[in-house]
C-alpha cells in the first residue's frame, strides 16, 4: 500500500512537472518574466545531455567523465557549417558551400553523426577498462578534443566562433524563443520516451545486467562489451545534439563548452537528480542550473554553497532528488 | 565408450609462485554426477574457473561436447552449453526473483538486441522463467528483489538461473553452503532429480551428500587429483582416507 502511494505521488508530480514544462512559455508571458525563458531552455537542452550520460552511467555503470566532448562535437559542427556559409569558403576545400551549410535537417544529424563515430571510436578503447580507469581514459579523450578546438586557428581558436542567426528547418522559426523552446522540449521528451523504451527492452535488462554483476552475465552467456559500446555510441550521439542546441540557442561556440568541468557539471547534474531515474537527470539539470543562477545572483562565490549542498544530496540519497521525493526508504519493496 | 561432455588435460595453474593446480586430468561423461571433493585451499573453486574460462589455464587443454575450448572466452563456452554456480552467491541483486530467471532465459532465446518491445510481460520470457521457478520452489517469491531473499533462497536462485540456460554441464560451486538442514535437504533433492539428464560437476563440502548423490568422485589435495573413482573406492582408498578424510569412514 506504502509503495502504491509513492507511485502515485509519482504519477502526479511527473505529470504536474510536465504540464508545467508545456506551459511555461504561456506562464512567463503572463508574469512578464520573459527573460527566464532562455534559462529553462538551457535547461532542457542540459536535461538532454545529463539524460543520455544517464542512459550509459545510470542503466549501464559507466562512470565517464568526458561527455563534455560529444557535446563539443556537436556544437563545431554547427559552428563550422555556418562559418563556411558566411564566408562562401568550400568546408574544408572539399563540399561546396552554400548549399545547406545552415539547414538544420542535414547539419543536426551529421553533427550527430560525427559525435557517434567518435563515441564509437574512443569508447571500442576506453571500455575495455574500467573503474578509475575508465573515468581517466574518458577524460583524456574529451581534454584532446578541448586542445584540438583551441589549435584551430582558422575558427578562431580559444575565443571560438559567433553565428549570425540559428540554424534553419522547414516550418519553423528558430530564431523565436519560443519556438525554440517547445523544439528543445520535443526532443528531450522524444529522447526520454525512446530510453524508456530501451532501458525495458531485453537490451536494456542485459545493459542493467552489465552494471550489477558482470561476472554473471558472462557465464550466462553475454558478451557485455557490444552492449556497453553500442549505448555509448547512443549517448554519445544524444550529447552531441545537446550541443547542436545550446550552440543554436546562444549563438555561439568555443573549446570551453569542452572543458572537463562541464562534462563535472553533467555527471553532477545526473547524481543530483538520481541516475538511473528516468527523469532524475531532468530534474536534477533544473535544479542546478537555477541554483547557479540565482546564488551567483548573491556572491560569486555560489560554488561555496552549491558544493556541500550536491555532497549532501550524494551522501545521504544515494538515488539522488528524485528518490528523495519518490522512493520509500531504501527503495526496497 | 560414449564421448566425455568435458575432458581436461594437463591443466596446470599457479598463481605467482603458488601452484594451485597441478597436471589435472578428468573426464567428466554424459549424465553423471561427478563430485570434487578436497580439503579448504585445495583448488576446487579454482580449477571450476579453469574449467568455466573466468581464468586462463597456464598449460593444458580442455575440450567441450568434442570441441576444444581451451582458447574460447567465458560466454563463448557458456553459449555452448555450460552452466555454474558460485560458492559466493552472485545475482542481479536489484532485480527480482522473476527478472533474475528470465535474463538467464533471455541468454539462450538467440540475440538480445532487441530494443523496443518491453521483456517484462513477454510470453515468451513469462513462461520457461515460470517453470523454472516452480521448480526450485521459489514462484511464491517471483516479484521480491533478490537482494531481500534469505540466503536459502538465494542459493536456491543461484541454481534456478544455471538451469534457465538448460545446459549440458552444469557446475555446482557448494550449493548448499551455510544452508540449514530443511533448504539443505531441499537443493539435494534438487540435484536429485537432475541425476542423468545432464551432467554435474559437484564441489561440496557435505561428505553425506557427496557419497550419496555421487556416482564418481574426484579428490583434489593441494591442486593434484590423488583419487577418482565410485564413492566406495574413494571410501576405501587408504591414501584418501591419509590426506583428506583424516580418520577411515
Ligand atoms: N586470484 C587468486 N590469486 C591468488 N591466489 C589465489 C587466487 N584465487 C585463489 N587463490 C589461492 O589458491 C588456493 C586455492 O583456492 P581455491 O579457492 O581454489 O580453493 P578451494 O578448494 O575452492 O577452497 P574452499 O574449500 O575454501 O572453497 C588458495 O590458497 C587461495 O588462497
Ligand atoms: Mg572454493
Amino acid at each position: 500500500m506504502k509503495i502504491a502511494q509513492f507511485r502515485l505521488r509519482q504519477n502526479v508530480f511527473c505529470l504536474a512537472g510536465l504540464v508545467l514544462l508545456a506551459l511555461l512559455p504561456w506562464l512567463l508571458d503572463l508574469c512578464g518574466q520573459q527573460y527566464l525563458l532562455s534559462l529553462a531552455t538551457r535547461a532542457l537542452i542540459y536535461g538532454l545531455a545529463a539524460s543520455s550520460l544517464n542512459l550509459i552511467l545510470g542503466y549501464g555503470g559507466m562512470v565517464s567523465l568526458g561527455h563534455a566532448a560529444f557535446m563539443g562535437i556537436g556544437g563545431y559542427v554547427v559552428g563550422i557549417m555556418a562559418f563556411h556559409s558566411y564566408d562562401k569558403i568550400p568546408v574544408f576545400g572539399m563540399l561546396p558551400q552554400s548549399t545547406g551549410s545552415e539547414n538544420g535537417l542535414l547539419v543536426w544529424p551529421l553533427a550527430m553523426l560525427l559525435a557517434g563515430i567518435f563515441a564509437l571510436i574512443t569508447g571500442a578503447i576506453s571500455l575495455r577498462t574500467k573503474g578509475m580507469h575508465f573515468i581517466m581514459i574518458t577524460l583524456a579523450f574529451a581534454q584532446m578534443v578541448y586542445f584540438f578546438f583551441t589549435s584551430l586557428d582558422a575558427y578562431g581558436g580559444s575565443d571560438g566562433i559567433s553565428l549570425y542567426n540559428r540554424n534553419t528547418l522547414p516550418g519553423l522559426d528558430l530564431g523565436n524563443d519560443q519556438v525554440f523552446y517547445y523544439l528543445c522540449l520535443s526532443l528531450l521528451l522524444g529522447f526520454l520516451f525512446l530510453m524508456h523504451r530501451l532501458t525495458g527492452s531485453r537490451f536494456g535488462r542485459v545493459l542493467i545486467g552489465s552494471r550489477e554483476n558482470e561476472q554473471r552475465l558472462q557465464i550466462l552467456g553475454f558478451a557485455p562489451f557490444g552492449y556497453r559500446l553500442l549505448s555509448y555510441c547512443l549517448a554519445g550521439s544524444v550529447a552531441g545534439l545537446a550541443g547542436v542546441l545550446l550552440v543554436n540557442q546562444g549563438e555561439f561556440v568555443s573549446p570551453g563548452m569542452t572543458h572537463w568541468t562541464r562534462s563535472g557539471e553533467i555527471l553532477v547534474m545526473v547524481l543530483l537528480g538520481g541516475m538511473g531515474k528516468l527523469f532524475g537527470p531532468l530534474l536534477g539539470a533544473v535544479v542546478f542550473l537555477f541554483l547557479e543562477e540565482y546564488l551567483a545572483m548573491y556572491t560569486e562565490h555560489w560554488m561555496v554553497i552549491l558544493g556541500p549542498f550536491l555532497i549532501l544530496v550524494v551522501l545521504y540519497a544515494r538515488g539522488g532528488l528524485y528518490s528523495l521525493l519518490f522512493d520509500r526508504k531504501g527503495n526496497h519493496d | 565408450m560414449t564421448e566425455p561432455v568435458l575432458q581436461l588435460r594437463g591443466i596446470t595453474k599457479s598463481f605467482g609462485g603458488l601452484k594451485v593446480c597441478t597436471d589435472i586430468n578428468l573426464q567428466i561423461v554424459p549424465g553423471e554426477l561427478h563430485a570434487l571433493i578436497g580439503p579448504n585451499g585445495a583448488g576446487k573453486t579454482t580449477l571450476l574457473n579453469l574449467i568455466t574460462g573466468q581464468l586462463p589455464a597456464d598449460s593444458g587443454s580442455l575440450s567441450f561436447n568434442g570441441s576444444d575450448i581451451t582458447k574460447k572466452s567465458v560466454h563463448e563456452r557458456a553459449r555452448q552449453g555450460m552452466a555454474r554456480s558460485f560458492q559466493i552467491t552472485s545475482l542481479f541483486t536489484s532485480f527480482t526473483v522473476r527478472e533474475n530467471i528470465e535474463l538467464a532465459v533471455q541468454a539462450i532465446q538467440g540475440s538480445s538486441y532487441r530494443f523496443w518491445r518491453p521483456a517484462a510481460g513477454d510470453p515468451e520470457l513469462e513462461e520457461p522463467a515460470g517453470k523454472i521457478m516452480a521448480r526450485v520452489g521459489l514462484l511464491e517469491r517471483a516479484h521480491i528483489r533478490a537482494a531481500n531473499l534469505s540466503h536459502g533462497e538465494q542459493r536456491l536462485l543461484e541454481m534456478g538461473m544455471a538451469l534457465a540456460t538448460r545446459p549440458s554441464l552444469l557446475l555446482l560451486d557448494e550449493p548448499m553452503a551455510g544452508l540449514g538442514p530443511g533448504s539443505s535437504h531441499n537443493l539435494a533433492q534438487q540435484i536429485m532429480e537432475l541425476k542423468g539428464s545432464i551432467a554435474i560437476l559437484l564441489v561440496e563440502h557435505d561428505m553425506n551428500a557427496v557419497f550419496s548423490l555421487a556416482d564418481r568422485i574426484s579428490v583434489l589435495v593441494q591442486g593434484s587429483i590423488i583419487a577418482t573413482g565410485r564413492p566406495r573406492e574413494i571410501r576405501n582408498n587408504p591414501e584418501v582416507q591419509e590426506a583428506y578424510l583424516g580418520t577411515p569412514c
